[in-house]
């Protein structure tokens, strides 16, 4: 099921009254329930094969605790898991070679993922590793509760692009008494109405020019190269928070926090805080159960112990958003530049002591934006050689700007409502006061002010409306991963 | 719970409103100010008209065809064409203007570049929203429908360009200037894309049936769309037996009269400059 659809936003609008008009002991296995059926309407075959995910890691995770094999037990859990990862989506990047080294035909292994339509598979085997490694590690207590696990595992909101939850902040939840609470559900609706804003209003109408160029690179110019290399970030970012804010919004409408995944991140100095604010649940999930184990294994070595685990940390990052060398390229590329980060800041903070601060702050934002424009490139595009295209392009400026043309005779409300949310985000992110201040004006009570705020609602709701028309409803980046 | 339902309900309501205004000042603002719906309800409410000339087609003609030199110079003329136009959207325009107009033109010129988009059923919004038979359907709610001359009204708010653009007889006169910085490519004319154009067919059939004689015009376009295949006339026979003359007029060596600074608006667009110098030439081919 498309959640750009009317279908998908008539269902979860209608689930939630039915949720609460059930009993409370019937809820979380009518939210299982649901989430099945929205697996299912991919795949029943992906359907089976998750609710059997779900038990193995169910069962293992039980087991874990108490027992003698405890070590092996916990083994045995993370070997299945990144096996049936890379059989469902590695098979033609690792294995097929290796396959093929053997003389050994490796297309029954192809099949099984053409048979299974492995949707959402690197979100929840995060999951699951996360899951066992916190109950080996004592983090936290084994679910007994198989319908709770298996909501964990299959949530609809999240199951397709995340956040990436972890156990220990998702299951806790799933035991409180869920009330109705008006104030809850109205934000839960408020969030997901700006997610849908955000995906169909600004990011559906930068992809065809996103998605269109790296298909086909030898038709852009230098110019448009360079438009496409700024514009990248904030195509991903609009599209990724949309859906976030759809999964979280609609989430919490049920009374169920997600774990959020974005803070303002183009307002990051440098990338090791850019990383602490994008997709921060798969960061921070990377950084707790890779990068502090891989560093802690490897402690004896010193400084080398943490350079060491970024470059692992990061090219597993760079790899588990797809098989091939530009994924691993652009994990490199961010651990590289932290490695850098970490290195010269003495020395940075030294050389530049004297400039004045906002100048600092500034210059390092757009450095930190640029930068992350050009690790992009790795990942829009579809192998090596359109990496090499591409910057040849940027290197080589030839042509007039097309482009600028299309941009601005299309799409042309982007030019208006992309600096407006920045704008709020920088209020927000540097003038914390005004912010509140703003927030209190728009929270005042009266009639007048209800007024306001709902024809802004309206006005929101009419803007989706005439943009969802405008093409067809585009794929979510993150649902390819 | 039931607080908020009588919220929800409430809400709803008050978008219905809005969504009513929205609408309804919409439509309203585009009937007073976008080109195609003035020339639309001005073409609907001609009163005995005698108009010896007519152009179909799409922005290109639009743009590009100044009717009221001809209109000076020639024979009266009039430009139907309009933006985006598909060419099954022509053929309805020029069969209801000879239903329900009895003077019947003498030469119509269809305007054509080389995208035949001739395969769609699509009718122009406009035209679609004003034609007799139509029957009102969701999608027909203004901001959907029309919601591209939204994007055109912005363009005048914003853009005193836009805003200095007139009409006149038909034609978009538009004083903007934006430089042609393409170079030429090596491009042939596709005669059979023509000759397979079952509604370029039809023009041409509706047109024999009514005595009038059809002329096709491949419009000219910036450098790297200009062509090399002889200017013409050459006659196009369709599929449906029936037959029209076209003229390439995108011809790179016709197309030199053209001044790559000062004579397009835009993608393949003239001026009113630029309309006027190509109806010279086409006046010269007319006559």
């Amino acid at each position: 099921m498309d959640i750009i659809s009317i279908y998908f936003i008539a269902l979860s609008l209608l689930s939630v009254f039915v949720f609460y008009l059930l009993k409370n002991k019937y809820r979380i296995i009518f939210l299982t329930l649901l989430s099945c059926a929205f697996i299912a309407s991919f795949s029943l075959n992906l359907l089976i094969y998750v609710i059997a995910y779900s038990l193995v890691n169910y069962f293992i995770g039980l087991k874990m605790p108490g027992s003698a094999y405890k070590k092996h037990l916990f083994r045995t859990g993370l070997v299945l898991n990144l096996i049936q990862l890379i059989i469902l989506k590695y098979a033609d990047f690792t294995l097929s070679p290796l396959f093929s080294l053997i003389n050994v035909n490796a297309d029954f292994i192809l099949k099984i993922s053409e048979i299974i339509i492995p949707v959402g598979v690197s979100f929840f085997t995060l999951q699951g590793i996360g899951y066992l490694i916190n109950v080996k590690m004592g983090w936290e207590k084994p679910e007994k509760k198989l319908q709770d696990f298996i909501l964990y595992i299959t949530f609809y909101p999240k199951y397709l692009s995340g956040p990436i939850e972890r156990s220990n902040h998702f299951l806790p939840q799933l035991k409180v008494n869920k009330k109705f609470n008006e104030g809850q559900v109205s934000k839960g609706f408020r969030i997901m109405l700006f997610g849908f804003f955000k995906k169909i209003v600004i990011a559906n109408q930068l992809a065809p020019y996103v998605i269109n160029a790296y298909s086909d690179l030898n038709s852009i110019n230098g110019y448009a190269a360079w438009i496409l290399l700024l514009i990248g970030p904030i195509y991903l970012y609009f599209d990724f928070s949309g859906y976030t804010d759809i999964a979280r919004g609609l989430a919490r409408t049920y009374g169920i926090e997600l774990l959020p995944n974005f803070n303002r991140p183009f307002f990051s100095e440098n990338m090791t805080t850019f990383w602490r604010r994008f997709h921060m649940s798969l960061s921070s999930w990377f950084n707790d159960y890779v990068f502090k184990q891989t560093a802690f294994k490897f402690r004896r070595w010193g400084i080398y112990a943490s350079v060491t685990a970024l470059l692992v940390t990061w090219i597993l990052f760079g790899v588990w958003h797809g098989a091939g060398w530009t994924f691993m390229v652009l994990g490199f590329v961010q651990a590289f530049a932290i490695i850098y980060e970490f290195f010269t800041k003495k020395w940075r903070l030294r050389l530049f002591s004297k400039a004045p601060v906002s100048i600092k702050v500034w210059i390092s934002r757009m450095l930190t934006y640029f930068f992350y424009s050009i690790s992009l490139v790795f990942f829009f595009s579809p192998d090596i050689s359109s990496v090499s295209i591409i910057f040849s392009k940027l290197v080589k400026i030839k042509g007039t700007l097309i482009l600028i043309n299309e941009i601005s005779s299309a799409p042309f409300m982007l030019l208006i409502y992309i600096p407006a949310i920045f704008l709020l985000e920088l209020i927000e992110n540097d003038f914390g006061a005004v912010y509140v201040n703003l927030k209190q004006i728009w929270w005042r009570d009266g009639k007048k002010y209800m007024f306001f705020r709902w024809t802004i609602y309206c006005l929101i709701i009419i803007q989706i409306i005439i943009s969802a028309n405008l093409g067809k409803p585009g794929q979510f980046i993150y649902a390819n991963f | 719970m039931k607080k908020f339902v009588k919220k929800i309900f409430f809400f709803l309501s008050f978008f219905c409103v809005l969504f009513i205004l929205y609408n309804t000042l919409f439509l309203g603002i585009l009937m007073l100010t976008d080109w195609d719906f003035k020339k639309r309800l001005e073409s609907l409410n001609f009163v005995n008209p005698d108009f010896e000339l007519l152009v179909l087609g799409s922005s290109l003609p639009e743009y590009g065809i100044d009717t009221e030199f001809l209109t000076e110079h020639l024979m009266k003329s009039y430009n139907l064409a309009l933006h985006g136009n598909p060419l099954k959207t022509s053929y309805v325009q020029l069969n209801e203007y000879l239903v329900r107009y009895s003077k019947k033109p003498k030469y119509v010129i269809l305007g054509l570049n080389s995208f035949l988009d001739e395969q769609t059923e699509y009718i122009h919004p406009v035209v679609d929203l004003t034609m007799k038979s139509h029957k009102f359907v969701l999608n027909d709610i203004p901001i959907i429908s029309l919601r591209w001359f939204g994007v055109e009204f912005l363009k005048k708010i914003l853009s005193s360009g836009h805003r200095k653009t007139k009409m006149s007889f038909g034609q978009v006169k538009s004083p903007r200037v934006n430089s042609d910085k393409t170079d030429y490519d090596i491009l042939n004319l596709d005669l059979k894309e023509f000759e397979l154009s079952y509604w370029i067919g039809e023009i041409a059939k509706l047109c024999t049936q009514n005595g009038i004689e059809l002329i096709i015009i491949e419009m000219p376009g910036v450098k790297e769309k200009q062509n090399l295949t002889e200017i013409g006339p050459r006659t196009i026979n369709f599929v449906n037996g029936y037959s029209a003359l076209l003229y390439n007029l995108n011809n790179q060596e016709f197309c030199s009269f053209i001044n790559e600074n000062k004579d397009w608006v835009g993608l393949s667009h003239l001026n009113e400059t630029g309309a006027l110098k190509f109806t010279i030439e086409l006046l010269k081919i007319l006559q």
